[in-house]
């Protein structure tokens, strides 16, 4: 017997959403889906008409329908708004081939502006370069510290109002716990806010919020938008991995539970009389930072100098040599227009 | 090729923990003679996961020690004091009526201090526990109560179905409580028809905690003492996030729950970790009535029994995380938000009243939205059941307008309290089992116990009795307040 749509348009069902458990044909759930991020757009005032937006992109799925429906969305309803895809490119021989061919086709499919920044452009370093500086075994670190600021970075470049990037509900859901377990208020706090940034800064915004992971896949399966579809080759630290689960797990048990572990975040605050560890700017570059000088300055500064192993090796030799560091003008062509954007972001691209 | 994963870049987070965690085992061989950290005697019985070795004798004043300071600093506790004790039969309220009956046993030349009354809820019947298993239980809670000369009470979870909350306290070591069928009946019902173990499991608690503050005030106890160890906090921690329960954190895991206004809930095993359980047990050759595996499995899917897993999980690859959680939630509050639409006259006394839950007694704050934060799950989830299932496409435009959406929704409830009111006059008894609608217990129930009902196989007769009457209370009163509304200044 075949099940009617719940929206009752008098076709039949096709899927069962799997965050409200609703039936629905293939043109209603795509109605829905939709919508919904239009209600988010328009409830949380993502965007100012006129405004430069840059979608964050890494030719992921998220990226990928975060790219298409904005699109969509921006043409159906006159945001107004100057969209363009933003991807940074690392310079890692061979690595970004493919999700940068993905972002290409996108480009291409949805007319949408592309821009790849490169790290030389962004630090005067390609990876390769740092690696043949540094070697193989630390090569991580900076990837990680270097990707934190590049969109930002970029979006400084690029004078950009804002950087849309593709975090979704269970991305998260999946922040929230983890900054219960590592005990980390202060990002608690941040993480459920669809609108990072002050006033006169770069505002970061997820209009995927209340969109489930599952229904991102449907809708780009179902649209066969093309994405680069590869699972993470790397597999999360043991224990990320077992909160990744442990969410896994509540989901099937209760689907809702994405977005009530969201509720949950949303109706905390940290306790009056708490002091939140400061958080302040980047001397040189003028970004958000917890130190004096920000990792991704320190290690730029060590490369630049010859001394590769700054910022990687344990805190009084770092210190030491920041005490050097802060002594020194700041000559850094970086434009410190950016007050208040979060300096680490949990996953910020889906790399 | 880079070998970054973003989450890789948690090492660097999160190196304290995983550094300063030790090897999971509790009691193991050890190469070197070891010395009681404490007294430097050589004969070391207990080892913890921390690393610390002690001798029996040590080992328990440390413990007793831990268990006095977290009272004492507290200052919530008063000589001469009744307090009630909640026993569930598990490991840490094992310890904790042991620890209390030979603390007043010992300093027996010294008044003694609190009077203490223990009461075990008897929820047999919501678990599918057969009366044979139920009385085999009582027996050894009886026995139990005799050795440690403790005045123990029984309360069977019927009694949360009848209107008469806890009318004689039974003694456990009276005969099973006769309790009618038909309650019984009832309470099985009301779990049945529930969607989930989730569902099922957090309506016990929330039903098993009623019961205990009404026996509280009929015992005339004022304090409450909960057995919640450190790691039974983490798991409350994670369980209270995961079902959209974060806001009631600084009452669900604090030391000192000040939720009602008669009686105060302390936790004073805050402090004791997992080691601390055992190892006292052992020391003292306890035994549990309930052993963890064979009986808590009543409700294997729920999100406190998959919670419970993860939290053990990690308690024994990561030492400090059990810590970490509960300490995190100390620092957390209930956001306080200005309600934008807030257009009443009434004082605050009788406002405030309006937003606590019926069932858990708590603040719903559900759909504040603020300039910070203008959007909101609740407003989201209520957004995707309107696209899901209304046809009409001119609803999305309407939506674009927050308090539309809100305007929708209240006046669904509008309309069903007034068919309630309606209700109410042509019969008044059949009313809870009639008419509640799913609209109705949204509106006095918070975000977290909505969940509970959500997708109940009936919505009517689901409700004990208690709720659907603090329901119609409460609509009364709303209805009263409208119609004086005008001269209230
Ligand atoms: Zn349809
Ligand atoms: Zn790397
Ligand atoms: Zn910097
Ligand atoms: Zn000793
Ligand atoms: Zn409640």
């Amino acid at each position: 017997m075949p099940i009617p749509c719940s929206r009752q348009c008098g076709k039949k069902a096709i899927l069962k959403r799997p965050k409200t458990g609703h039936t629905l044909c293939k043109e209603c759930f795509f109605y829905a889906f939709e919508n919904e991020i239009h209600n988010t757009i328009t409830q949380g005032k993502l965007f100012k008409p006129g405004d430069k937006v840059a979608i964050g992109a890494s030719g992921g799925k998220d990226s990928t329908v975060l790219a298409y429906v904005l699109k969509t969305l921006n043409e159906r309803y006159q945001y107004e708004i100057d969209l363009f895809l933003l991807s940074i490119d690392e310079g890692i021989t061979g690595y970004r081939d493919d999700s940068l061919k993905t972002v290409q086709q996108n480009k291409d499919d949805y007319g949408l502006p592309l821009k790849i920044l490169s790290y030389k452009e962004l630090y005067g370093w390609t990876m390769d370069e740092i690696v043949a500086e540094i070697g193989k075994k630390n090569n991580c670190t900076f990837c990680g510290v270097f990707r934190r600021q590049a969109l930002d970075r970029g979006a400084a470049l690029l004078g950009v109002d804002c950087i849309a990037t593709g975090h979704n509900a269970d991305d998260i859901a999946e922040t929230v716990l983890m900054n219960i377990l590592r005990g980390d208020i202060a990002r608690l706090q941040r993480c459920t806010s669809i609108v990072t940034a002050g006033a006169d800064c770069i505002r970061r915004c997820k209009p995927l919020k209340y969109a489930y992971e599952k229904e991102i896949v449907m809708y780009a399966y179902f649209k066969q938008l093309v994405y680069f579809s590869t699972e993470c080759v790397f597999a999360p630290n043991a224990y990320r991995g077992h909160a990744r689960t442990y969410l896994k797990d509540l989901e099937r048990i209760r689907p809702s539970s994405i977005l009530d572990i969201i509720h949950s975040g949303e109706t905390l605050q940290v306790k009056e009389g708490i002091k939140l560890p400061e958080r302040r700017n980047c001397s040189r570059c003028g970004f958000v930072s917890s130190q004096e000088i920000c990792k991704a300055c320190i290690m730029l500064e060590g490369l630049n100098r010859g001394l590769p192993k700054l910022g990687i090796g344990k805190s009084t030799k770092v210190k030491r040599a920041l005490e050097s560091i802060a002594k020194d003008k700041c000559n850094d062509k970086c434009n410190g227009k950016c007050k208040d954007n979060e300096w680490i972001e949990e996953k910020d691209l889906e790399f | 090729m880079c070998t970054l994963n973003l989450s890789e870049y948690d090492t660097f987070e999160i190196e304290k923990i995983t550094t300063t965690s030790f090897p999971a085992t509790t009691i193991e061989a050890h190469d070197a003679v070891p010395f009681c950290k404490k007294c430097g005697n050589q004969e070391t019985q207990v080892f913890l996961k921390n690393g610390n070795e002690y001798c029996k004798r040590c080992f328990l004043i440390i413990l007793r020690h831990k268990f006095r300071a977290t009272l004492s600093k507290s200052k919530s506790v008063h000589r001469n004091e009744s307090i009630l004790v909640a026993h569930s039969g598990k490991a840490n309220s094992t310890l904790l009526l042991h620890l209390i009956a030979t603390d007043t046993n010992e300093s027996i030349s010294k008044k003694p201090q609190f009077s203490f009354k223990v009461l075990y809820i008897d929820d047999g019947t919501a678990k599918g526990r057969s009366i044979k298993e139920r009385e085999s239980i009582q027996s050894a809670l009886a026995k139990e109560a005799e050795n440690l000369q403790l005045t123990m009470y029984i309360l069977p979870l019927s009694n949360c179905v009848t209107d008469s909350i806890c009318e004689e306290m039974q003694l456990v070591n009276a005969p099973l409580m006769n309790t009618t069928t038909s309650e019984n009946t009832t309470v099985q019902e009301i779990f049945d028809n529930l969607e989930n173990d989730t569902a099922k499991d957090e309506l016990l608690q929330q039903l098993r905690l009623k019961l205990l503050v009404s026996a509280a005030r009929k015992l005339n106890c004022n304090k409450i003492f909960i057995a919640d160890a450190s790691v039974d906090l983490a798991v409350k921690v994670l369980g209270n996030v995961s079902t959209g329960r974060g806001s009631q954190l600084p009452f669900n895991v604090a030391f000192s729950d000040t939720r009602y206004k008669d009686v105060t809930l302390l936790r004073p095993l805050r402090d004791f970790t997992r080691d601390d359980i055992t190892g006292y047990l052992e020391c003292y050759n306890l035994h549990p009535i309930f052993n963890c595996d064979k009986y808590n499995s009543s409700f294997p899917a729920s999100i406190r029994n998959v919670t419970k897993n993860f939290v053990h999980k990690l308690d024994s690859e990561f030492h400090s995380t059990v810590p970490t959680i509960y300490r995190t939630s100390e620092k957390l509050d209930t956001k306080r938000m200005e309600c934008e639409n807030s257009n009443t006259k009434i004082d605050d006394n009788v406002d405030s009243d309006n937003n606590i839950c019926v069932l858990c007694e708590l603040t719903s704050n559900s759909s504040y939205l603020s300039k910070e934060q203008p959007t909101s799950v609740a407003q989201a989830k209520l957004f995707s059941k309107l696209v899901s299932t209304v046809a009409d496409t001119s609803l999305s435009m309407m939506a674009t307008n927050s308090l539309n959406i809100h305007e929708l929704s209240s006046n669904e409830q509008i309309k069903s309290t007034n068919a309630l009111k309606k209700e109410e006059h042509q019969c008044q008894s059949d009313i809870h089992k009639s008419f509640l609608k799913q609209s109705i217990i949204e509106k006095y129930l918070c975000y977290g116990c909505r969940l509970i009902f959500l997708n109940s196989k009936q919505v009517d007769n689901i409700l004990p009795n208690f709720i659907s009457n603090a329901i119609q209370k409460k609509s009364q009163i709303a209805h009263l307040e409208k119609e004086i509304s005008d001269f209230l200044l």
